[in-house]
């Protein structure tokens, strides 16, 4: 099969507005499918459209009172862009997330692709809500997975997860995890000389945090374990980086704790972190798939994480991290045990380094999203389970 | 194509017993008690040392020279020399092992210290000299091969160990760092021989032969020499710490037959016994770096050499400082071993020595007690420098008179435990912990009550920025060290 043309659909891009971990794994896979095919992606941002590294960017601004009118909106402009650039029509049309779910709709008698990253079931903790945005986000979520010909979940729990949420059955589901650039994330330093600039200690050991301040993530289990942790060793200090509405109140609690909170932090400041960190630590109560633990295996560091969703299936235990129950005692007696043996925390990191290269490496990511393609457009993806794996 | 497997062993048994200090002293016990800096039982722990662990170690090593095995000794200065002092008798069965034709001593630092560490290679010199001496009057040969232990080494300290006539190197192959790299071949480094130790296999006798939990438990010898044989390289190099063998009752026993049974075991897998000197003209299988291994370069204490956390750090600063202020020699070099270090960690014991274990507090007790000494040492000694004031402004600080940086809200984790460390810490303290103390004085308080220095604390008491500060500090500093050098 010749190069395809391939629009994608997500509300966020490297390029533009960036809210999480959703960003990187779009804007790379467009990249990565960019190199052969002609891909074009839709999504937020301002100014005009333009092509970065082989991708045509298409940008809108919408607005809306509530998130569903504003992701309502979001896709009927993303739509208008999309049928100036539908000649010749795209050959596949793929939707990251519920937020262009009306698009989807609209598109539905086209060769669709819904990849779940998440679902508003695990973002809320992996807790049902009963309030209306929830149960809106979920309608859309479950209704997108039946409309499109194909799913893509970036890992087996979400695939489990959107079985039994909402009914979309194993035949029609590939799972695909994200891809890394792990030369992104690694930066030769000297770490001492990056703990100094925020007054720690080069010796002292630093636990990392990173990601946004919300249940999902589970940064109040890290705090109830920082304590717990210092017990047993006092010197540790800990860097939690990152925004959300839990910060306020997390601050509170550590303020006799070495803690220090740096709140949204740029990029280039993120991997002197990450590289100066001795320890990652992802206390996710779900998390579909765990960007940064692929990150922290980039900069060659261990990480400690829960034993939940993408977490549990990608971390061997003791092998290239630590998994925990989703429990503070339990998060403080793994930063605990592996923080005493710099020897063993660095083989860690050097271990999840080799399965980033084998496993996560964009190259083969977009080999497996290209497979999903060509059964999408030879028709044979309701037959069977998907492979790619 | 698989490699072969093994056909050498080299067992190396490596005697250590430092001078610990005293952990129970307080800090006016130094004027009223002289002998109060080294621990108070160290004779009668040296004898537990003795009874427990070296000789039933060397009753195996005599049952593998017996029946004509080769065996390697790593005996220390320290040790050597309490024994010819306190323990004639038994001093006279380690000699005898010594001047055997099968066995080969292996060079070290006299102190087993972490004299590799400092910036100036004269002092590691002198030491590794010293210890070679010792032991050539003693045997009648000089030893061959070096070994650096715990990681304590680094590029630049090749030239000075080929000058000192020896042939190659010992160090850890420890497989968390050795990820890609076989250990049981010779490596070359600055075109001198390396010969890396099997730590796994060492640890296998060393830390996991009494674990219960292990899922290879009971290890027997047999099982033993079939993991050597089926190992690739050329020769495999075990080191055992004589301290696994304190054990008691039925463990002691099981193990040192383990020991005993192992030359026949190897033998009936075709693996023969060899010295580390036979295997050093083996062509090298490639040149390594000794940073690959976690070894430090001059200046830079990296986190897997035998400094790893702050109070190490600490120590080690003020141990590096208390070279021109302690004029008892023996006294500073007795303070530079390694076990010193490993007690202030909260995990030791790697590659064929003993794992060992500490909670928080007791390695901050050791590190208490280390200052201590430290700083006895250097008081002892004061009055004969050429500046007492300026060797009491210079000398560290146990954690009682410490400055211990805090934000207002919380402590921030480190202590300056000397003048020295104090400026180290003024460059990058946050501005919020600076102006904390500075608005109550504290800084110029400390100064002048504790280091006895008013005119630089009158100069800190008028700054408004950390780095004036620090600037400030290592000016006085370089004043006060020629005022006494």
């Amino acid at each position: 099969m010749g190069p395809l043309k391939i629009a994608q659909f997500c509300w966020e891009s490297l390029h533009a507005v960036r809210e999480g971990g959703l960003s990187p794994a779009a804007t790379h896979l467009a990249e990565v499918l960019g190199t052969e095919h002609e891909v074009h992606f839709f999504t937020r941002g301002e100014g005009p459209d333009r092509i970065i590294r082989n991708v045509a960017y298409h940008f809108c601004q919408p607005e809306g009172d509530t998130i569903i009118d504003y992701c309502q909106d979001l896709s009927r402009k993303l739509l208008q862009k999309f049928h100036d650039a539908d000649t010749p029509p795209f050959d596949i049309i793929h939707f990251h997330d519920w937020h262009c779910s009306d698009a989807l709709e609209r598109l539905q008698d086209r060769r669709t692709v819904m990849s779940y990253h998440s679902t508003e079931y695990g973002r809320n903790g992996g807790n049902f809500g009963d309030w209306p945005e929830f149960q809106a986000i979920s309608a859309r979520e479950w209704r997108c997975g039946h409309l499109a010909r194909h799913v893509v979940t970036v890992s087996r729990h979400t695939e489990t997860e959107i079985m039994w949420l909402y009914g979309i059955p194993e035949r029609r589901i590939t799972v695909i995890p994200n891809g890394i650039y792990p030369e992104h994330y690694y930066l030769p330093l000297d770490p001492g000389s990056v703990k100094k600039r925020y007054g720690i200690h080069p010796l002292a050991p630093l636990v990392l945090f990173i990601g946004r301040l919300v249940y999902q993530k589970g940064p109040d289990l890290l705090v109830d374990a920082i304590p717990q942790v210092l017990q047993r060793r006092w010197d540790v200090q800990f860097i939690i980086a990152g925004k959300g509405d839990m910060k306020r109140d997390l601050e509170e609690r550590c303020r006799a704790l070495p803690v220090q909170f740096t709140g949204y932090i740029p990029d280039e400041e993120y991997l002197q972190l990450l590289n100066a960190c001795d320890l990652v630590v992802i206390p996710s109560r779900n998390e579909p798939f765990g960007l940064v633990l692929t990150e922290a295996w980039s900069a060659e560091k261990c990480a400690v994480a829960t034993d939940v969703g993408g977490l549990a299936e990608n971390i061997e235990d003791f092998v290239d991290g630590i998994k925990v129950p989703v429990r503070a005692d339990s998060l403080a007696w793994g930063i605990s045990y592996i923080i005493e043996d710099p020897v063993r925390i660095r083989a860690m990191g050097v271990a999840g380094k080799r399965k980033v290269l084998s496993r996560f490496n964009w190259a083969r990511i977009g080999r497996m999203m290209d497979k999903v393609y060509t059964r999408v457009i030879s028709g044979t993806d309701d037959g069977s389970r998907g492979s790619g794996r | 194509m698989n490699e072969p497997g093994c056909r050498r062993l080299c067992l190396e048994l490596s005697i250590h017993y430092p001078y610990f200090v005293e952990t129970r002293a307080q800090r006016e016990d130094v004027f009223r008690e002289e002998d109060i800096i080294f621990s108070r039982s160290q004779k009668a722990d040296f004898g537990k040392y003795l009874s427990r662990a070296v000789l039933p170690a060397m009753d195996c090593i005599f049952s593998w020279l017996d029946s004509g095995e080769s065996v390697s000794l790593g005996v220390s200065g320290t040790v050597i020399e309490q024994l010819i002092t306190e323990e004639t008798d038994r001093a006279a069965v380690l000699l005898d092992t010594l001047q055997h034709p099968s066995v080969e001593s292996i060079g070290q630092t006299y102190y087993r210290s972490v004299a590799g560490l400092f910036p100036d290679p004269g002092e590691f010199i002198f030491q590794v000299s010293r210890h070679a001496d010792l032991i050539e009057d003693l045997s009648g040969r000089r030893p061959g091969v070096f070994e650096a232990n715990e990681f304590v080494f680094n590029s630049a300290l090749i030239d000075p160990i080929r000058d000192l006539g020896f042939l190659a190197f010992y160090t850890e192959g420890s497989d968390h760092l050795l990820s890609t790299m076989n250990p049981n071949y010779v490596y070359s480094c600055h075109n001198f021989p390396v010969l890396l130790r099997n730590c796994r296999l060492s640890e296998d006798i060393a830390q996991r032969f009494h674990d219960h939990t292990w899922d290879r438990f009971p290890l027997t010898a047999e099982t033993y020499a079939r993991w050597v044989a089926e190992t690739p390289g050329d020769c495999i190099h075990i080191r055992l710490d004589a301290g696994v063998f304190s054990t008691t009752g039925d463990t002691a026993r099981s193990f040192e037959e383990f020991i005993c049974r192992l030359p026949q075991a190897l033998h009936s897998h075709g693996v023969a016994t060899v010295l580390p000197s036979s295997v050093i003209g083996d062509p090298p299988r490639k040149v390594l770096h000794l940073e690959e291994l976690g070894m430090c370069a001059p200046g830079t204490v990296t986190a897997l050499t035998g400094i790893h956390n702050m109070h190490q750090q600490s120590a080690f600063w003020c141990l590096e400082d208390a070279r021109d202020l302690i004029i008892d020699r023996e006294s500073w070099r007795r303070l530079q071993s390694i076990d010193h270090f490993a007690r202030m960690a909260f995990a030791s014991g790697s590659c064929g020595r003993g794992a060992m274990w500490s909670t928080s507090q007791e390695a901050y007790d050791y590190f208490s007690a280390y200052l201590r000494a430290l700083a006895s040492c250097e008081e002892a000694c004061r009055d004969e420098t050429r500046s007492p004031p300026a060797a009491r402004a210079l000398q560290c600080q146990p954690p009682e008179t410490a400055f211990h940086f805090h934000s207002g809200f919380r402590f921030t984790g480190y202590s300056a435990h000397s003048l020295q460390e104090f400026s180290r810490f003024l460059e990058f303290i946050p501005d919020e912990v600076f102006q904390y103390h500075q608005e109550r004085m504290d800084f110029s308080r400390w100064i002048s009550g504790v280091l006895g220095d008013d005119t630089l604390a009158g100069k800190i008491a008028r700054c408004t920025q950390s780095s004036e500060a620090a600037h400030l500090v290592q000016e006085r500093i370089q004043e006060l060290w020629d005022l006494l050098r």
